[in-house]
This record gives C-alpha cells, sequence and structure tokens, in this order.
C-alpha cells in the first residue's frame, strides 16, 4: 500500500510570481519526509501539486512508478489532512471515516470492520456516532487522520495538521503521529513551519525557502552539520561568525586564532547556543550583556569583541552569572562553516496563503 | 455595596431588553396583528346588516361569508393551484439557481461583480413591467394562460433571491473539505451530490421558503400572464376587490387563506432551523 513519490522539476507560477521553482524530491517507501520552511516557501505549493489541487505549469510526479500530476485527484490514492481538520460537517465520525471507502465501492461489512479498526487506532471508538462539531479540536484531527489512513493509501500527505492546536496538545497529538507512523510506515509527506515538529518526526527533512529545496537530510545532519546559512539559521538558534583564514589560523573577530587546515579565506562559523562552554572568569573577554531563563536552560548574551554572541547553558549551575560578568567562552572542537545562499530571496509570494 | 453596583449594573440591561421586546411586539402588532383584526372582522360581517362608518365592530357576527366563500368550490381550485404552483416555482428556481450559484461562490472570474449586478437586476424592476414584457411575448409563445406560463414569469422574479441564497450559503463551505472529499476518491460531481448539496442545505430551504411564499403571493405577473385561465388565490382575491362591487368580507375570508400556507411554512422554517445548527457546525471550521 505504501508507495515511493517523486518529484521531478515542478515549477509553478501565479501570474509573474513563481510559487515553485523547479523542484526535485524523492521520497522513499515507508518514508516520513518533513517540507519545513517559512511561510511563503512553496511547501504547501509542493503539497497542492502532488495532492492534485493544484496543477504543475512544468514537470512530473509519480507515486510508485506511475505518473499522477495527470491524474485527478481522487485517482492518485492518496490520503490528505489539513490545518482546518476539513471533516464533513453533515457527517458522524462513523460516516467521515468510511467515506472514502465508500467512494471505493467497499462492501458495507468490510467497511463496517475497517472503520471500526481505523477509529480503534486513533482511540476514538467510543465517539463513533458523534458529529464533528461535538469534538475537540485534538479528536477532529484524529478523526481526519483516521479518514486518511482507512483507505490505506499510497501516500499520506499532511498539512500543518497541529498548528491549530494548542502547545500541550500539539505535542501529545505529535507522539501519536510518531507511533502510528512508526507502526504503519505510511509514506508521508509532512508540511510544517514549526521545526520542533519537523524534527521529532521526519526521516528526513527538505528545508525550503524562496519556492526552492535548499536542502535535504536527517533531522541530526541537517541540524548538526547544515550546508546552508539558511538551514542553520532556520532549523533552532545559531551563532553566525565570519571569520578570515591566513597561514593556516582562523581569525575571529575577536583577538583569538584557532588552527585551521581549510583552504578558503573568508569562512562563516555557525555555532549552536548549546555548543558554546562559558565560565566566570575576571580577565576573560566576553561581557554578559543579559541573561533570559528559559526553565530547562538560561539564555546569555554574550559581547566579545565586536560579536554578540547566544549561550545556552542547561542544568543546575546555569543561574551564577549576572549582566556585567567578565566571561571567558569556550568554542567547541569541530567547528562547522556554512555556505551563504545566492539562490534564495525573499519570497513575495502569496501561494501558501492562497493555499491556507 | 459591591453587591449594589453589580446588581444595578446587571438590572440596566435586562429592563433595556424588556422595552425592546415590548416595542417589537408592539411593531409586530401594528404592522401584522390589527390588519388582521380588521381582515377578521370584515370575514365575521353579517350579511344582512352590514358593517357601515361609525360602528367600530361589526354589529352583528356571522359565518355566512366564510361559509359561502369556502363553500366555492373554485376557490378550493384556486387554492390548489396556488400549492402547485408554489412547489413548482420553487424546485424550478433551485434548478436554474444552483449552477449560478456556485459559479459565482466558488469560481473566480473576471467582472464578477457586474455579473451579479445583472442577476439582482430583476429585483430591481417592477413585477408589473416584467410581466408586460415577458406577457406578449409568452403570447407569440402560446405560453400566456398557462400554468408553465404562470410558473415560468414567477420564476423570473424568484430566480435573483434564489440565486444569492444559495451563493452565501456556498461560499460558506470551506475549501479544504472539498479537498478533502477529492482525495478521498470523491469524482467532481460525488463531491457536489454528498457534500455542497447537504453542506447548502440551510441555504436551500430558506430559499425555498422564501421562494414558495413569494410564488404563493405574488400577483401581478400572474394576473398579466395567466388571468383568467389560470386563477391562483391571489388573482381570485382581487376578483373580490376589483370587479363592480368590492367585497370586502369574502375577500377578507382569501385573505386568511392566503396566511394559513405561510404561517406554517414559518413553523416549519423554525423547525428545520434548529436541525441545520448541525450545517452552521461548519462554521467552527
Amino acid at each position: 500500500m505504501a508507495d515511493d513519490l517523486e518529484v521531478r522539476g515542478a515549477i509553478k507560477r501565479y501570474g509573474a510570481v513563481t510559487a515553485l521553482g523547479g523542484v526535485s524530491l524523492r521520497v522513499e517507501q515507508g518514508e516520513f519526509l518533513t517540507l519545513l520552511g517559512p511561510s511563503g516557501c512553496g511547501k504547501s505549493t509542493l503539497l497542492g501539486l502532488i495532492a492534485g489541487s493544484l496543477e504543475p505549469d512544468a514537470g512530473t510526479i509519480q507515486i510508485g512508478g506511475r505518473r499522477v500530476d495527470i491524474l485527478p485527484s481522487e485517482r492518485r490514492n492518496i490520503g490528505m489532512v489539513f490545518q482546518s481538520y476539513a471533516l464533513f460537517p453533515h457527517l458522524s465520525v462513523q460516516e467521515n471515516v468510511a467515506f472514502g471507502l465508500r467512494m471505493r465501492r467497499v462492501t458495507e461489512t468490510d467497511i463496517k470492520r475497517r472503520v471500526a479498526d481505523a477509529l480503534e487506532m486513533v482511540g476514538l471508538s467510543a465517539l463513533s456516532s458523534r458529529f464533528p462539531r461535538q469534538l475537540s479540536g485534538g479528536q477532529q484531527q484524529r478523526v481526519a487522520l483516521a479518514r486518511a489512513l482507512v483507505i490505506e493509501p499510497a501516500v499520506l500527505l499532511l498539512d500543518e495538521p497541529l498548528s491549530n492546536l494548542d502547545a500541550r496538545l500539539r505535542e501529545q497529538l505529535r507522539d501519536e503521529l510518531r507511533g502510528l507512523q512508526s507502526r504503519l510506515r505510511t509514506t508521508s509527506v509532512y508540511v510544517t513551519h514549526d521545526q520542533a515538529e519537523a524534527l521529532a518526526l521526519s526521516d528526513r527533512i527538505a528545508v525550503m525557502n524562496g519556492g526552492r529545496i535548499i536542502e535535504v537530510g536527517s533531522p541530526l545532519e541537517l541540524y548538526r552539520t547544515p550546508k546552508y546559512r539558511f538551514t542553520a539559521e532556520f532549523l533552532g538558534n545559531t551563532n553566525l561568525i565570519r571569520a578570515h583564514a591566513e597561514n593556516a589560523q582562523l581569525h575571529l573577530p575577536w583577538n583569538e586564532r584557532l588552527p585551521w587546515h581549510q583552504t578558503s579565506s573568508r569562512v562563516l562559523l555557525s555555532i549552536r547556543p548549546e555548543d558554546i562552554g562559558i565560565s566566570s572568569d575576571p580577565g576573560g573577554a566576553g561581557l554578559i550583556e543579559s541573561s533570559v531563563f528559559l526553565g530547562a536552560w538560561v539564555e546569555y548574551h554574550v559581547r566579545i569583541g565586536a560579536q554578540r554572541l547566544r549561550v545556552h547553558v542547561a542544568g543546575g549551575g546555569s543561574s551564577l552569572l549576572r549582566s556585567g560578568d567578565a566571561v571567558r567562552l569556550h568554542l567547541p572542537l569541530q567547528l562547522h562553516t556554512v555556505l551563504e545562499d545566492d539562490r534564495v530571496q525573499v519570497p513575495t509570494s502569496p501561494a501558501d496563503r492562497v493555499l491556507a | 455595596m459591591q453587591v449594589v453596583a453589580r446588581a444595578s449594573a446587571s438590572a440596566r440591561p435586562r429592563s433595556g431588553r424588556v422595552w425592546l421586546s415590548v416595542g417589537l411586539f408592539a411593531a409586530l402588532g401594528l404592522t401584522l396583528g390589527l390588519p388582521l383584526l380588521v381582515a377578521a372582522m370584515w370575514s365575521l360581517v353579517n350579511p344582512k346588516k352590514g358593517w357601515f362608518a361609525p360602528d367600530l365592530v361589526p354589529p352583528s357576527v356571522s359565518t355566512a361569508y366564510w361559509q359561502s366563500t369556502l363553500g366555492d368550490p373554485s376557490i378550493l381550485e384556486a387554492f390548489g393551484l396556488s400549492l402547485l404552483i408554489g412547489v413548482l416555482v420553487t424546485f424550478l428556481s433551485m434548478l436554474l439557481a444552483l449552477p449560478s450559484a456556485y459559479a459565482l461562490a466558488r469560481i473566480p472570474f473576471r467582472a464578477k461583480r457586474l455579473i451579479e449586478l445583472f442577476i439582482l437586476a430583476p429585483l430591481i424592476v417592477p413585477g408589473i413591467i416584467i410581466a408586460i414584457g415577458l406577457g406578449t411575448l409568452f403570447l407569440r409563445l402560446g405560453l400566456a394562460y398557462s400554468v408553465t406560463g404562470v410558473v415560468l414569469v414567477q420564476t423570473v422574479g424568484t430566480l435573483p433571491l434564489m440565486i444569492r441564497i444559495l451563493t452565501a450559503s456556498l461560499e460558506g463551505i470551506p475549501e479544504d473539505v472539498l479537498r478533502a472529499a477529492r482525495t478521498l476518491g470523491a469524482s467532481p460531481w460525488q463531491v457536489g451530490w454528498r457534500i455542497i448539496v447537504p453542506l447548502a442545505r440551510p441555504g436551500f430551504m430558506a430559499g425555498g421558503l422564501l421562494t414558495f411564499i413569494s410564488s404563493f403571493e405574488e400577483f401581478d405577473k400572474t394576473f398579466i400572464v395567466g388571468s383568467p385561465m389560470v386563477q391562483t388565490l391571489t388573482t381570485k382575491l382581487w376578483s373580490f376587490l376589483g370587479g363592480q362591487l368590492i367585497i370586502f368580507p369574502s375577500a377578507a375570508v382569501v385573505t386568511f387563506a392566503l396566511l394559513v400556507p405561510t404561517l406554517i411554512i414559518f413553523f416549519l422554517a423554525a423547525r428545520f432551523a434548529k436541525d441545520d445548527v448541525m450545517a452552521a457546525g461548519m462554521g467552527k471550521l
């Protein structure tokens, strides 16, 4: 039932605005891939093309090796979950879930059994005769998930499914979603602008901006070793430091030099706030400008030379330092460099808003 | 102190509400109750005594006019015909309005505002003008003096409102719901029949009831195209009022006959409106 998905050279324009500028993407069978990016980056447009609610201006889409971009939505065998839940308000929970099976002319006894199974899977068996308006947002989204999965789709598409829920529920449903995915292994494409969701759920993440895919990789790869500046900044927090290399030495913008072996002379370092160590030192070059207590960690804003750095310190002894304290910073041994991405421009396309 | 302050704060809006409802009921009484009361008195006039100027109430009461008017088989016939025409006009309007309403509600196209204005235009033109224009045309087409002709000419008048109401109702259906149905395997026709039509039910109900009532009470177009061959209740009422001598009491009885279906429909509408809270559930989306 799960199939692989391949998008090749997909282009979508709205008048003069290019919402999607030639995107290629491969999702393996059973893989959970997230399209992550700011609003207007083209992620919802790409999902719309796969779902068949939008037509590409160029490019092809294949599911399980079969070209689907020429087929109408209803013949692509996809399941889709929406931010707005999009349940049928005039049908009971049971009939909502049964809808896709009825369209497929499944026999009545099979419909009954499969609907019951699907509702049990999302823990809503007791509410099968309710109507959508009688359910909470979290329950509605579970029904939507059951409705999309009961047809055993080749590909499951999820368009910001957790964005309308409050924080606690969002985390709970996120965990349920991960549990379901590890059990069912449905090929899934998940759209979100929330990096925590992307990190928690995905096998791989495709970071998008300005109608293009910036880079694709596992959550660990993209977080630890992003190739591009945009990825480093969008996925979590980071400190970007411009430095130049000379005679096998790296000159940091403050009076510090580190041994360096790479050839390029200008480098852009990306250092995560939690990778920088900090210690109180009256002779240290750093000066704490402010600190923010965030519960699990403390965020320090440290000025060193002309540079401002963000430093996260977790755990017990984290509240020792105050504004005005002189500190010494300890950079990680492995420094990671990122590339500026010239292709990326601020998107002007209203595409995501149109689809939202 | 605090308690007193709170009590007076909540008392003020409540007394305001009381006066508002008193005002509304007074307006209702003046516009609906009083004319009906006068009509009721007229219908009960004793034909032998009459009812003349200085008397505020008829000097003598009798059911003679009720008996003679309702005993007239042509009244019953007219009542049946009015019902039939009302039902036909309602369904024809729904059928014709649905495609236009769908296009206006869900398909973006150029000059939409202009088209909307054109569709609403017949509401602005007086019925008598439409009737005279179409009346001559229908005469040539052989549609004059037939039930078909009356149904068609009335539909011209009811269509704009039906389109307007259905458009509003279709606009309220979220695009995602339709997209969800498509991805689940429904063809555009199946989406129409299984999702759009049920979700537009409040619009069909409201538009249908208003159309039926306006057909049931329509006079000028029906009169010009249908009379005297096609006699609905309203044209019958006219024959009591506009003949050589005005028969107020009979006309009053017909007025009540005209009122009955309208009242029944409003009670039905109130009941259906409760059910339609269900469809209004999509407002939550």
